[in-house]
């Protein structure tokens, strides 16, 4: 028999350092993410959106684990966002499940016009917490608020059940891009300030972040590049 | 010699392709080996004219590449390319391309030596791009400079105006970014397609950089002087302020020769006369602007001193100097240069203040200083440390000592009396050597619409009245070279007569690029938009066709095959392979299996998987009882990628394999046409939930198949020498299930055999229960140890032992040619299992069959 566990962890571990030993890096940290919710909420078109600017309008459903990277700033520091997009269909949340270990940032995500997706929060939220670490940033998002007049859940209502968990909470529309940045780049803040807190430790494989010792490049060391700062 | 042979074996090649290849023009500029390679490259209405190996240096990186230069309707371009592949089957890829027009430069080096082999090099430049080409000098590489020199000359003399180059877009690939990958060698994806992101945004900002920066004007104000070792006079206003009195320059650099000829300069650092003239020049700056001194260096009599305004100097970066002797020995500083460098908003700019070697014959040795500054001079505080040609502007000022030749002193003065100062241009060495292209190769001046600023009387603006009576000559000059540079004025003072040289002052109204912070964040957060979206392109991507494979009813032993197929519709070489269920186990359920299980996919290649379920014994009896789901999620994971989820359904169709014998004995209905709820309660409680109050013996099955056995003979040869095929077993299978056989199963005796021992082995709990497992195997030494365990058997697993036992002696007797030994390994395997798979080991093997052994041969008394 194998000793299952610590296989499984030296595995990934090897995966991480094979993925990040790609030359000089222009990001500090790597953080892990996943979204997770009920099929249909928008969780893809929410990582496309992200990721490329665009909304994807016929997105079919994701079956499978899609992957999605983009390079952030917080606080100066670059961070490199690794987004695991999960299939929402109830006949693979027992693979999904699998998923969850060491993120760092789980977006939970309902779609305001659906309140039978709002409904489900509870059973997804007690994944996240039973299958992620406790320092691990939940972020409740409210998709597809362009449709107001279709609105099923008000705002109110999950802010207040958002309060009640103590998650992070914003509605926005990955249709139209509204907030859509705020959601990734909040989480991230958080994420960060939790390390700056010492709240993470970062040695931890299931932490979800990887620190990455920005190289010092001399050859590159042209004042207008330090001074970049992108504040997004 | 062996581009002479090769090339003319490929000239009737050559001939062959004409029409549909672009024409190669095999000249003596170019290298034949890459002949093919460059009929592949170069589409039919563009023409190569030349084609070189050489080393390619761009900052710190250096690497071997083909330069090839391209002509399409009388413009040339001239191409970068990489090398792929052996000569002289060599693909050419091009990946960086300079258009020679308006925004390119060439700069020849002269032939140096290194390691004892000739070498050639050359500056490239096309707008902020540059690069250093270097070629071990033949003909070939002599004359394929020659031709870039030649096309960039011709470039500046076109009647027709200039194209917007679209048509070298040909040569671009599809991404700058990653390689096209070649899937016969895997391997190479390492290091190009993980260069470093953040040298690619810095190089793409740099070509970007037009559209982020906008060119603002700045005063560039130049002087020099020879000064003769003299103190400053009171002022030095009248030359330094001399712009308008609203407009103070922007910038200032001020050179100074023979500023200290006393003995101490030469030995000491230290010089008096540099505070005193530095002093002076400070106080003589343009009293509309507040100044703020940059650098200065001096190297003995050469000074060099730059100021910029005060509001600018925030913008000022990378300074740095250095200086460089060329006088006696070409160390000691009489003769010589110094220079000062710095980034102003994001132009680079240069300064040099020369003294060259003087006397009027000594116009070589002027050469000489002059090239060996500029080859020689570099600023090595900046990392890579600079040379003078890598700057965007370059300022050159000095005491360069040529003369004006083939003239005398009446026809200078005459002609300065006229004011015909052109008439002396061409009399001038330095604009001689210059034409000759043997200095300041680049340069420009402005016309020289002053008097010969040398030799002076001292105290006077007499020329020179000793008995040497020297020919005036203009000695000191400004010449520049870059882009947007507009000469203001260039001229001399006469009013300064402290020295026997006049003070000359060129001023500049230069193009500084200046960033647009808002411009170049915006630039910047789409390029790295940009490498996001290609980070995310550029990963494995596949379609599967189905998603979902119902294999409906399936029966026990039964094979059964669905499939699905995996295309790679990425960019890139796709790895696949069916990802391990949490906590180490198999990528799928045991009854189901994955053919090909891992794999790898070229681009656009496509690949069927095949998925097959088989319901061995291992596994029926948890389908028999709804202990294991009848379903599953397989993760097809693609290596550096996404996961993809294969669900399979399948509906199991319990049977009377996988049952356990307590059960078996108690019912009458056939086991396939029992609802599976109430095989569930039988098997949970077989006493409760019995059909029959009294049980059999043993099970009818086991019957049934004894039967057909008997009927089919034992006598014929070893019955368990061949295995039954799919359809006899299922035949048996479903005879057994679904009705009371009359015993004619019409099928071989070797089928009935096979599911005999089928049968024994899916036994939910095996005919010595896995509790007696231990117990068996520590009893296997003398029959009478084994029998005494076969009596503590509940009486099921008894009764059935024993009519194993009597049939398996029947069949030995039956039989000639079946061993015992045989019978009890074949036997006890099925009979003797371990609680749990993975625990047999060979010499539990031997006894277990051991412990059968003895019950085969003695006279089976239990």
């Amino acid at each position: 028999m194998r000793t299952i566990s610590r296989t499984d962890r030296s595995r990934d571990a090897v995966r991480c350092t094979t993925m990040t030993e790609s030359g000089p890096y222009n990001y500090s940290y790597i953080f892990k993410y996943i979204i997770i919710g009920d099929m249909g909420v928008g969780k893809s078109c929410l990582l496309h959106q992200f990721t490329e600017k665009k909304f994807m309008s016929d997105c079919p459903h994701t079956i499978g684990v899609e992957f999605g990277t983009r390079i952030i700033e917080v606080a100066g520091q670059k961070i490199k966002l690794q987004i695991w997009d999960t299939a929402g269909q109830e006949r693979f949340r027992a693979v999904t499940r699998s998923y969850y270990r060491g993120a760092a940032g789980a977006l939970m995500v309902y779609d305001v016009t659906r309140r039978s997706t709002y409904n489900h929060l509870s059973s997804w939220l007690t994944d996240a917490r039973n299958l992620t670490n406790p320092n691990t940033v939940i972020f409740l998002i409210g998709n597809k608020s362009d449709l107001e007049a279709q609105r099923e859940v008000p705002y109110e209502e999950a802010k207040q059940f958002a309060d009640e968990n103590g998650l992070m909470f914003l509605e926005c529309s990955a249709k139209t891009g509204d907030r859509v940045e705020d959601a990734f780049l909040e989480t991230a803040r958080k994420i960060y300030q939790n390390i700056q807190d010492g709240n993470l430790d970062l040695n931890a494989a299931e932490s979800g972040v990887q620190h990455k010792p920005q190289t010092q490049n001399t050859l590159l060391g042209n004042i207008q590049d330090k001074k970049e700062s992108c504040n997004c | 010699m062996e581009s002479a042979s090769s090339s003319s074996s490929l000239d009737s090649e050559g001939n062959q392709h004409r029409h549909d290849c672009g024409r190669v023009w095999n000249g003596m500029s170019m290298d034949a080996r890459y002949i093919p390679a460059l009929r592949r490259l170069v589409p039919p209405d563009h023409r190569a004219v030349g084609c070189v190996r050489c080393m390619i240096s761009r900052g710190r990186k250096r690497t071997p590449q083909v330069c090839v230069l391209v002509e399409h309707m009388q413009e040339h371009c001239v191409l970068i390319c990489a090398e792929e592949g052996a000569l002289p089957n060599a693909t050419l890829k091009s990946d960086s391309r300079f258009p020679i027009n308006v925004d390119f430069r060439i700069d020849i080096e002269p032939v140096s030596t290194v390691g004892g082999s000739r070498v050639i090099t050359a500056n490239l430049s096309y707008k902020r791009k540059k690069l250093i080409f270097e070629a071990d000098y033949d003909d070939t590489a002599d004359r394929f400079v020659k031709e870039i020199s030649k096309a960039f000359e011709n470039s500046k003399y076109r009647n027709t105006p200039a194209s917007d180059y679209l048509w070298v877009e040909v040569y671009k690939n599809n991404s700058k970014f990653f390689l096209d990958v070649n899937p016969e060698d895997e391997d190479d994806l390492g290091e190009e397609n993980k260069a470093s992101r953040e040298c690619m945004v810095k190089c793409l900002m740099q070509e970007r950089e037009d559209e982020f920066t906008v060119l603002n004007e700045f005063r560039i104000f130049t002087g020099t002087w020879n000064v003769n070792g003299m103190a400053p006079p009171e002022s030095l206003s009248e030359w330094l302020a001399s712009s308008a009195p609203n407009e103070p320059p922007d910038v200032y650099a001020i050179g100074f020769q023979e500023l200290d000829l006393s003995k101490e300069a030469f030995v000491f650092a230290d010089s008096p006369r540099e505070k005193e003239w530095l002093l002076k020049v400070k106080e003589s700056l343009h009293p509309k602007g507040r100044y703020k001194e940059i650098k200065t260096v001096r190297l003995i009599g050469m000074m060099l001193s730059v100021f910029v305004e005060e509001k600018h100097a925030p913008f000022v970066a990378n300074v740095d100097c250095n200086s460089l002797g060329t006088g006696i020995l070409g160390m000691m500083g009489n003769k010589g240069g110094v220079g000062v460098r710095l980034d102003l908003h994001s132009t680079s700019i240069c300064f040099v203040n020369c003294h060259l070697a003087a006397h009027a014959e000594e116009r070589e040795r002027r050469n000489q200083d002059f090239n060996d500054i500029r080859n020689k001079l570099s600023f090595n505080q900046m990392r890579p440390a600079k040379s003078v040609s890598e700057h965007d502007q370059i300022y050159w000022m000095g005491d360069m000592n040529y003369r004006l030749q083939d003239t005398t002193k009446q026809h200078v003065e005459q002609a300065c009396a006229n004011n015909d100062f052109s008439s002396l241009w061409e009399r001038d060495q330095l604009r001689d050597q210059q034409a000759k292209r043997i200095i300041f190769i680049g340069f420009e001046e402005g016309p020289l619409n002053f008097k010969p600023t040398y030799k002076y009387d001292v105290g006077t603006n007499q020329w020179d009245t000793s008995e040497k009576a020297r020919v005036p000559a203009y000695c000191d000059r400004v010449l520049w070279r870059g882009n947007n540079i507009r000469q203001l004025c260039y001229k001399s003072h006469d009013n300064f007569v402290i020295s026997d040289h006049k003070p000359v002052l060129a001023e500049f109204s230069s193009g500084i690029r200046v960033v647009d912070a808002v411009k170049r964040k915006e630039i910047y957060q789409e390029l790295m938009k940009q490498l996001d979206k290609e980070e995310n392109d550029f990963m494995p991507q596949v379609t599967v066709d189905e998603h979902y494979l119902n294999f409906g009813r399936v029966h026990f032993y039964e094979r059964v095959q669905r499939s699905f197929k995996i295309t790679n519709t990425g960019p890139v070489i796709v790895r696949f392979l069916f990802k391990e269920q949490p906590k180490g186990r198999r990528y799928a359920k045991d009854w189901l299996k994955a053919d090909p299980h891992n794999g790898t996919l070229k681009k656009g290649e496509s690949c069927d998987i095949t998925l097959e379920i088989l319901v061995d014994p291992a596994s029926a009896s948890k389908l028999n009882m709804g202990e294991e789901k009848m379903s599953e999620v397989l993760v097809l994971h693609l290596v550096d990628g996404k996961d993809i989820f294969i669900s399979v359904d399948m509906e199991y169709q319990h049977s009377c394999f996988g049952c356990s014998l307590e059960a078996l004995v108690r019912h009458m209905t056939p086991i396939g046409l029992l609802p599976q709820e109430t095989l569930i309660a039988l098997e949970t409680d077989p006493v409760k939930n019995a059909e029959l109050g009294v049980p059999f013996e043993t099970p009818t099955e086991l019957w049934i198949i004894m039967d057909a056995l008997q009927r089919k003979g034992l006598s014929g040869g070893n019955i368990f020498g061949k295995s039954g095929s799919q359809v006899e077993i299922q035949t048996v299978r479903e005879a057994l299930d679904t009705k009371r056989p009359d015993g004619q199963l019409d099928v071989s005796v070797h089928a009935v055999a096979e599911c005999l021992l089928l049968f024994l082995s899916a036994l939910r709990e095996p005919v010595i229960p896995y509790c007696f497992f231990k117990k068996c195997l520590d009893s296997s030494v003398t029959y009478t140890q084994a029998k005494s365990v076969i009596q503590e058997l509940p009486k099921v697993h008894r009764d059935t032992f024993r009519y194993l036992v009597l049939f398996l002696q029947e069949l030995l007797q039956k039989s000639k040619r079946l061993e015992v030994n045989i019978l009890a390994t074949i036997f006890s395997a099925v009979m003797i299992r371990p609680p749990q798979d993975g625990q047999m080991t060979p010499s539990k093997e031997r006894m277990r069959s051991v412990f059968l052994y003895h019950f085969l041969v003695n006279h089976c008394e239990v």
